[in-house]
């Protein structure tokens, strides 16, 4: 049983259609605009520097707010005043539903109770599977960075969902992947569907699918895969580390990166650009 | 209007300069060429006569480090940023040894990228 947001929960159910997901998804995200956006409304920031400060984002592992508060580009309580009119707007994805007129709020809340039930369970398995692992602090710190990264640097939500076999990543068969050598050696990876790789990239680049070729998909996966590898380093790994870092390699299958099972792990992401595997070894 | 300075991006991955490129024209940078190996990056140094070249450390024909020796040698006064990548100290202090103006880590803030790039041009 895999972790699943609750539209794509709905959708394998049959409840709703994917044109209904696509429209709730595009409500949802206007009715909860970005501390940047909310800033540029209110006339707090202008749109270049609230850019600036969602570039800043991508690279630090930091609060869109605090980073603002650094450059003196917003005080204190104009960061509390944007985080109190974020939450009071905010929307979640079923009460869209509702208004929308594509459930009521009876069979909503039958949906929620299920959902919740299975996401339950979902997550034990994850974290027993990932908990016992010899890997476990580097793969939950990885897992949290995801988690935290995507949304700023791909501009999508990203969650943990399960683990995945040798014979499951066989459905993604385009792999990134970067090495560090030393003190604690180890790799992170990516791999994904073909589609879900050019939606990435372009997000990660912010360029149309026209301009994404097969050769920059793969460069481009790359380089996530080393931006991600970067968070990992200062985030997860000991300050005092040694270590030299690879550049991506794409030309290692995902099955034999963790070949090894006592010594690597392979868990399915899900994203809104797409599933993918987190490939996570020594 | 004063001319906007000019920038040679050398790094083997595509990704990697259409990201910086972007981010050094809305930085108020101009970006007059790329390559994506030593022997472009010292071909294209000499055919555009660029203010700053961003150098890769690992690039494959020829790697950063030679292509930074062929430049100096071409012209001393050469304004040469290295971007290099996780845990790489020891070949950055080379680099500014052997004459690198300074250097970037990947993956580069852009606001640190357009600091250094004003610190070098002062």
């Amino acid at each position: 049983m895999a972790v699943k947001f609750l539209g794509q929960y709905l959708l394998e159910r049959g409840v709703i259609t994917p044109a209904q997901l696509l429209s709730a998804i595009e409500a949802q995200r206007a009715s909860n605009p970005l501390l940047g956006e909310l800033a540029v409304r209110q006339g707090l920031l202008t749109a270049d520097q609230a850019r600036r400060i969602n570039e800043r984002q991508r690279i630090e592992d930091r609060r869109f707010g605090d980073i603002a508060m650094d450059l003196g580009l917003l005080d204190a309580a104009q960061v509390e005043s944007l985080l109190a009119a974020q939450k009071a707007g905010r929307k979640l994805f079923g009460q869209i539903l509702v208004e929308q007129g594509v459930l009521d709020q009876a069979t909503l809340e039958a949906e929620l109770a299920a959902h919740r039930a299975d996401q339950d369970l979902a997550q034990q398995e994850l974290a027993v599977g990932v908990n016992d692992h010899a890997l476990a602090e580097l793969a939950n710190g990885a897992i949290a960075l995801c988690g935290r990264l995507f949304p700023r640097m791909l501009d999508s939500q990203c969650q943990a969902a399960g683990l995945l076999d040798a014979q499951a990543l066989a459905a993604y068969p385009h792999v990134a992947h970067v090495r560090i050598e030393g003190d604690q050696p180890m790799f992170i990876g990516i791999a994904t569907d073909a589609a879900t790789m050019k939606a990435m990239v372009c997000a990660f680049l912010r360029i149309g699918p026209e301009r994404c070729d097969d050769a920059l998909a793969i460069d481009g996966l790359g380089e996530i895969v080393n931006v991600l590898m970067g968070y990992v380093v200062r985030n997860v790994l000991p300050d005092e580390l040694q270590y030299t870092a690879f550049p991506p390699d794409s030309s290692v299958p995902a099955a034999s990166l963790v070949a090894d099972r006592e010594r690597s792990l392979a868990l399915l992401m899900n994203s809104q650009l797409g599933p993918f595997a987190l490939l996570i070894g020594d | 209007m004063a001319a906007r300075p000019t920038v040679l991006i050398c790094d083997d991955s595509r990704a990697l300069r259409m990201l910086t490129a972007g981010q050094l024209e809305a930085a108020g940078f101009h970006v007059v060429g790329e390559a994506s190996n030593g022997n472009e990056a010292v071909g294209q140094f000499l055919a555009l006569s660029p203010d700053i070249v961003l150098l890769d450390l690992v690039m494959p024909e020829c790697d950063g480090r030679q292509a930074l020796v062929r430049i100096l040698g071409q012209d001393p006064k050469a304004r040469v940023v290295i971007l290099s990548s996780l845990g790489a100290q020891s070949d950055i202090e080379e680099c500014l040894k052997l004459g690198a103006r300074s250097y970037l880590q990947k993956p580069i803030d852009p606001d640190a990228m357009e600091r250094v790039l004003r610190e070098v041009l002062a």
